[in-house]
């Protein structure tokens, strides 16, 4: 599954994006992509509540991309400072700063989560601003000496 | 039933494996480039299409997006109790 943060989309503006998804070959998991009324549903009753929307490409289950309204200053901050990804020379997406996103996985503190945050801080070690990444860990108070130690 | 000692061990055992793995896959990664995410996605193409055989059933479908949903619930309700 992967995840995302929409900037401050309105109703009109969510269903407009679904109609966009929809001719790509999306569905919705909560409601019916082809009748705008359940996709005003969708939006009033989970991105306006703080939940996830989650869309399927070709009634896959899973993987699926999860959509959040940015609520927090910080999910604010991965979206002003998201980084263009180029995959496969071909498709373009974005994501967090890896600096971030790597704080914030030490922050969700599952095992898997620690277990991502060290994937990520080993594959772009060459990549990441250890200044910025040690300030953001302080701001979400949590340390990130796993990171670099030996065996744990 | 396991002792809180025992316990405590077996959860940091098991955070030092996730971490020895994801150390190990990383490294992998810049050793072999694309190549390991096409060895990678060849294995989990065999698991998901056994999956998809299995989603093809609407009472399994239905069961499994149930499940996702109600874990995004529940993972709200922790995080909103926990920041009260």
């Amino acid at each position: 599954m992967e995840g995302g943060y929409l900037d401050s989309v309105g109703e009109d503006e969510f269903v407009r994006l679904c109609r966009a998804a929809r001719e790509r070959g999306f569905t919705l998991m909560q409601g019916d992509i082809e009748s705008e009324e359940s996709v005003g549903r969708v939006y009033r009753g989970y991105l306006a509540e703080g939940y996830g929307v989650r869309f399927m490409l070709r009634g896959l289950i899973l993987p699926h991309v999860k959509a959040k309204l940015a609520a927090t200053s910080l999910h604010r901050r991965a979206l002003a400072g998201s980084v263009r990804v180029v995959v496969n020379e071909a498709y373009t997406t974005r994501i967090s700063p890896l600096e971030l996103q790597v704080a914030y996985k030490l922050y969700l503190a599952t095992d898997k989560d620690v277990g991502d945050a060290v994937f990520l801080y080993t594959l772009f070690k060459n990549a990441i601003n250890t200044e910025e990444l040690s300030r953001r860990c302080g701001e979400l108070g949590v340390d990130c000496e796993v990171l670099e130690a030996g065996e744990p | 039933m396991k002792s809180p000692g025992e316990l405590a061990r077996e959860r940091a055992r098991n955070r030092a494996d996730t971490i020895r793995h994801a150390r190990w896959e990383a490294e992998m990664v810049k050793r072999l480039g694309a190549r390991w995410f096409e060895a990678r996605d060849k294995w989990l193409a065999e698991a998901l299409e056994a999956d998809r055989e299995a989603w093809r059933d609407p009472a399994v479908r239905k069961a499994l997006i149930k499940a996702i949903l109600a874990t995004d619930k529940t993972k709200k309700t922790r995080r909103t109790s926990s920041n009260a």
